[in-house]
């Protein structure tokens, strides 16, 4: 009993530490997108004045360097957005209230059962364009929030998964149309208004040991964004938090042209 | 002289596409995101379009579908951060099937600037 204790400890660490690496990943590949940008300008201007030079001026070999390295930066980029183990995004109709119920089986397994898991999944729900590995990732990564607000005292988990109509009023990021919500709630302690400002910033965390890089929370942020949809969060002290996770449903046509 | 739509979300990057184009005497139109693009072609009906992937508002593979689905002919080059998405994967997906250059950033300009010319010609 004591060593399948033991076991147990030593394998929800190593999930954490995954899914720790898989949110570094996902910043990593951002990162790695934004400095190709950059490298991009640099080379194209460097390209521009080799261009505005004659066969004799010595600048020329300068910028024939520049361009080299740029190129030798772009080698990096590729490496490091290998190193970070993104697999390339597979883009297609997924069921969301499916994608939910495992990330949900696969979750609960590492958490103890002080806390209590609710849902209410309506498995109508239409499909949404979008990678299934992503949006678990965020999923998965709004639930170690919640229990990381849970795990002193135990409560409630609950994830809801539905269909809604989003009119401008919502959030002005997301445009007017039909949505899958998901929303993940618990009855932890709260955020105040100053921290709910700042949940989605990288490595801020209030939590107080250092296994935390606080990126869990802004790659939900990329990675819903990236679907063209939004989260919102709303907590009080002493009155838990809710994220609602709303992904648009694809309009006529549309969900084809991914193939 | 032809007319090039560049769309891309980046400023500096559409800044200096915009350079390079013009110093090979192209007329260049800019729009900063896939909307404004869509809006763009519609209004000038440019010669060729030069569009970023990931784009807020509507992104690359939506801008082609679109016009790709409204106008016959529409001739496009499409550029890329480069990371998930490598040419390879691009291709793979059925709104980049017609889309004749993909290139990923940081691109060598020379090889940008005869696909253009390549694709004016046809």
């Amino acid at each position: 009993m004591e060593q399948s204790k033991q076991d147990k400890t030593q394998n929800d660490a190593q999930y954490w530490q995954l899914q720790e690496l898989k949110s570094i990943g996902i910043i990593a590949n951002n990162i790695v997108h934004d400095f190709n940008n950059v490298i991009g300008v640099i080379r194209g201007y460097a390209d521009l004045a080799l261009r505005a030079t004659s066969a004799d001026d010595r600048s020329r070999a300068y910028l024939t360097h520049v361009i080299e390295e740029a190129d030798t930066a772009k080698e990096l980029a590729e490496k490091l957005r290998i190193f970070s183990g993104q697999e390339k995004l597979d883009y297609k109709l997924i069921d969301i209230p499916s994608v939910a119920e495992q990330a949900i089986k696969i979750f609960r397994e590492s958490v103890p059962t002080t806390i209590e898991f609710q849902q209410d999944i309506d498995t109508t729900c239409g499909a949404v364009l979008g990678d299934a590995d992503q949006i678990q990732q965020a999923v998965i990564n709004l639930f170690r929030n919640a229990y990381d607000a849970l795990c002193d005292k135990g409560g409630i988990l609950n994830l809801t998964v539905n269909e809604v109509d989003v009119g401008a009023e919502v959030y002005r990021g997301l445009d007017e149309g039909r949505y899958v919500k998901l929303t993940v709630s618990d009855t932890g302690c709260g955020m105040d208004q100053e921290t709910l400002k700042r949940i989605f910033e990288p490595f801020f965390t209030t939590k107080k040991n250092r296994e935390h890089a606080g990126l869990g929370l802004l790659v939900v942020d990329k990675i819903v964004k990236g679907h063209k949809g939004a989260v919102i969060a709303e907590s009080k002290v002493g009155e838990g938090a809710k994220f609602d996770i709303y992904l648009p449903l694809p309009k006529e046509g549309q969900e084809e042209k991914e193939g | 002289m032809a007319q090039i739509l560049v769309i891309d979300d980046n400023d500096q990057f559409r800044d200096m596409m915009r350079e390079v184009l013009k110093n090979e005497g192209y007329e260049v139109l800019v729009a900063s995101d896939g909307k404004k693009g869509v809006e763009l072609y519609c209004e000038k009906r440019p010669d060729l379009i030069i569009t970023d992937v990931n784009m807020p508002e509507k992104s690359g593979p939506e801008l082609i579908f679109e016009l790709q689905k409204n106008f016959s002919g529409v001739k496009i080059i499409a550029i890329s951060g480069g990371t998930e998405n490598s040419e390879e994967y691009l291709k793979s997906i059925k709104v980049f099937s017609d889309v004749k250059h993909i290139f990923l950033k940081p691109f060598d300009m020379d090889e940008m600037l005869d696909a253009v010319k390549n694709l004016l010609n046809q």
